[in-house]
């Protein structure tokens, strides 16, 4: 375990344990700003073979705050190959705190209207909602 | 560390119902008893011992007879340890009964006998537990009173300090709770040191109180004069608050808020002079020195936090409170708070205006002022739409949450101007009423049908109305989180409009404004 993921809530430490356990693929928090983590997850996809990978914003406080937005690498492309354009913001400050690995592109996804997050379970949830929001794009 | 100690009010009856039943008992009727867990719920200056979950007695595994008293057995203890040891933190309690007095809410004196039957049960209960978690014993008696005693043993670490009396039953020290605070919807607190005598009871003025005394009494002042209420944010409401809160006799107010009076501010903020703003004071500041010169209880203290609620520094003093008002008008405040009521058995009380005005007619086109408890046997705040999850998570995004955006004027003259929410200190003299006679309804049970839910003044109409909402939602989780104390997370963090200021301030500290320069510039 990082010293940056030491350092986080227990209920959050146990949030992404959990995400490992069901994802297999490498998860893990690359920093830390104010009161959320960027959380990298390496096989975000958008439903093409090749998975793409993102940094999730994740309240420390999970789950009794909700996720907000997340910052790629590369401009995301939805499932019909297209650009998503939603809430799209490219060089966003959201992205400086994973800038040096790469995060160059913002999307301001809140969790307005989406169902409330009651457990730490629920992070695969929110994995796969964003997902779905990329493929939709 | 002041010690006290703390139950739910359907916990306090069950306990009653478990002890006494309904048969009145007599002198020499058996006593009854039972073991329960205990947790602990920490402030900077209180620890309070939370009753937890009740562990039943098999037949035969608390007895008693005049000859030996009351024997709870090893089994019953043996079974105890094991159930509480699952919960993280949390420690071992054991009441008994006792039939006198019958009336009155005395808090009873532990015979010779319960003192040492209970040093020796719990020295063994102590080290059979983990470092750190407490024991205690208590006593309820068919009047009312309770008393609670923790028991510290020091913990060998040898063979020989195993041998050693220091180190064993005799060696124990003895800590009484000072107050029983019974929670939910109300709150009733009760003496909890059997050796406090009548002469340091709260002491009342009862000539300056003598219109309210008419009201509810001298007991009632008392109460007042012993409670302690804190108030998170001294903006409009919290200010005027703290000023009629100090004039009622409360004999304690917490004041917590980080930010400084200026003259954006000061058409809201009663009681604070211009010279107050021209010097950039804290708002806890002034509203410490306006409290106490305003205090009609003779032993009245103020403590002025510079802080923010929803950080763990700022959440600490509000947890020495019996009563906890949020003034903050902040989602990110009221979600904490709204988990500490429940957690650390402190009843909240919300409080806040919202106005929407026509640029165009310059008439109000919509707003509400509303005032919200919630607690144990209450509904919690997010589920009488105080706030949402959104609205908290989006609080702790960022410094500008919350700031009113005029859409239809020039964009570029809204953003310079960085624009407030619109604000009538009328409306804020409203809220503070309204949540001070909350306050009495809770503490003093004056208007019991008050004490429950949301009250709203609807502005454009001028109509004052019950929110429907009296329950949480049947997926809402804060009934689990009762009584749970320090167990339980509470989602502090770092709250960035604090941050913002607190740097600023770091870099460059306030210098005095000139007010006939003010705007100018």
């Amino acid at each position: 375990m990082s010293q940056v993921e030491a350092g986080l809530p227990e209920r959050l430490r146990q949030a992404l344990e959990h995400l490992r356990s069901k994802r297999a693929c490498d998860v893990r928090v690359d920093a830390v700003q104010d009161n959320f983590a960027y959380i990298w997850v390496s096989d975000v996809a958008n439903g093409s073979a090749e998975p793409m990978g993102g940094w999730i914003r994740l309240p420390l406080v999970f789950p009794e705050a909700n996720p907000h937005g997340l910052v790629t690498r590369e401009a995301v492309k939805n499932s019909s190959g297209g650009q998503v354009t939603d809430a799209h913001n490219p060089g966003h400050d959201m992205c400086g705190p994973v800038r040096s690995l790469g995060g160059a592109h913002y999307y301001s996804w809140t969790w307005q209207n989406c169902p409330v997050l009651r457990s730490i379970e629920d992070i695969v949830g929110v994995v796969q909602w964003y997902e779905r929001r990329i493929r939709n794009g | 560390m002041k010690l006290e100690f703390a139950l739910t009010e359907k916990q306090h009856k069950d306990v009653r119902d478990r002890l006494f039943g309904e048969k009145k008992l007599q002198p020499n009727d058996p006593e009854h008893g039972f073991l329960a867990a205990i947790l602990t719920a920490t402030g900077s200056s209180r620890r309070t011992l939370l009753l937890g979950p009740i562990i039943d007695p098999n037949p035969g595994d608390v007895s008693w007879s005049p000859k030996t008293g009351l024997v709870m057995s090893h089994k019953y203890y043996s079974r105890a340890l094991s159930a509480i040891q699952l919960l993280p933190g949390a420690g071992l309690i054991n009441v008994h009964s006792h039939p006198r007095p019958e009336t009155g809410i005395a808090p009873p004196k532990p015979s010779r006998e319960d003192l040492a039957a209970d040093s020796k049960e719990l020295c063994f209960v102590s080290r059979a537990l983990p470092d750190g978690r407490p024991v205690a014993a208590g006593i309820v008696t068919q009047g009312g009173g309770i008393s609670v005693r923790e028991y510290a043993f020091r913990r060998p670490r040898s063979a020989v300090e195993a041998q050693s009396r220091e180190f064993g039953p005799t060696g124990a020290t003895i800590v009484f709770a000072e107050r029983i605070r019974i929670v939910g919807p109300g709150l009733r607190i009760l003496p909890g040191n059997p050796s406090t005598t009548a002469a340091q009871q709260e002491d009342i003025d009862v000539n300056i109180n003598d219109s309210s005394i008419l009201l509810w009494g001298e007991r009632g002042q008392r109460i007042l004069s012993g409670l302690s209420v804190g108030i998170a944010g001294c903006g409009g409401v919290g200010g005027i608050l703290a000023e009629h809160l100090a004039r009622l006799g409360v004999g304690t107010l917490v004041l917590v808020d980080y930010d400084r009076l200026d003259l954006a501010n000061f058409n809201r903020s009663q009681g604070a002079t211009r010279s107050d703003v021209e010097s950039r004071q804290p708002k806890v500041e002034v509203y410490a020195r306006i409290a106490s010169s305003a205090a009609t209880a003779p032993n009245f203290k103020v403590l002025a936090f510079r802080e923010s609620v929803a950080e763990p520094a700022g959440l600490k003093p509000p947890l020495d409170c019996d009563i906890v008002v949020g003034a903050a008008d902040d989602a990110f405040a009221r979600q904490v708070l709204d988990h500490a009521a429940y957690s650390h058995l402190i009843p909240v009380i919300d409080g806040g205006t919202t106005l929407i005005p026509n640029f165009v007619s310059m008439t109000l086109q919509a707003g509400k002022s509303q005032v919200v408890s919630a607690g144990p046997e209450h509904a919690c705040l997010e589920c009488q739409g105080v706030y949402t999850r959104e609205e908290a998570t989006v609080a702790r995004e960022s410094a500008s949450w919350g700031k009113y955006v005029v859409t239809d004027a020039d964009a570029e003259q809204s953003t310079k101007e960085a624009l407030r929410a619109p604000s009538v200190i009328c409306n804020n003299a409203l809220v503070a009423g309204l949540i001070g006679l909350r306050i009495l309804g809770i503490a003093l049970g004056v208007t019991p049908a008050t004490v429950r839910g949301t009250q709203r003044y609807y502005v454009e109409s001028g109509t004052l109305a019950w929110g429907a909402v009296k329950k949480c939602k049947p997926d809402c989780p804060k009934p689990s989180w009762i009584g749970l104390g320090d167990l339980h997370f509470v989602p502090t963090g770092v709250d960035l409009r604090w941050r913002e200021m607190r740097e600023r301030e770091a870099k460059e500290p306030e210098t005095a404004l000139d007010i006939d320069d003010y705007g100018k510039t």
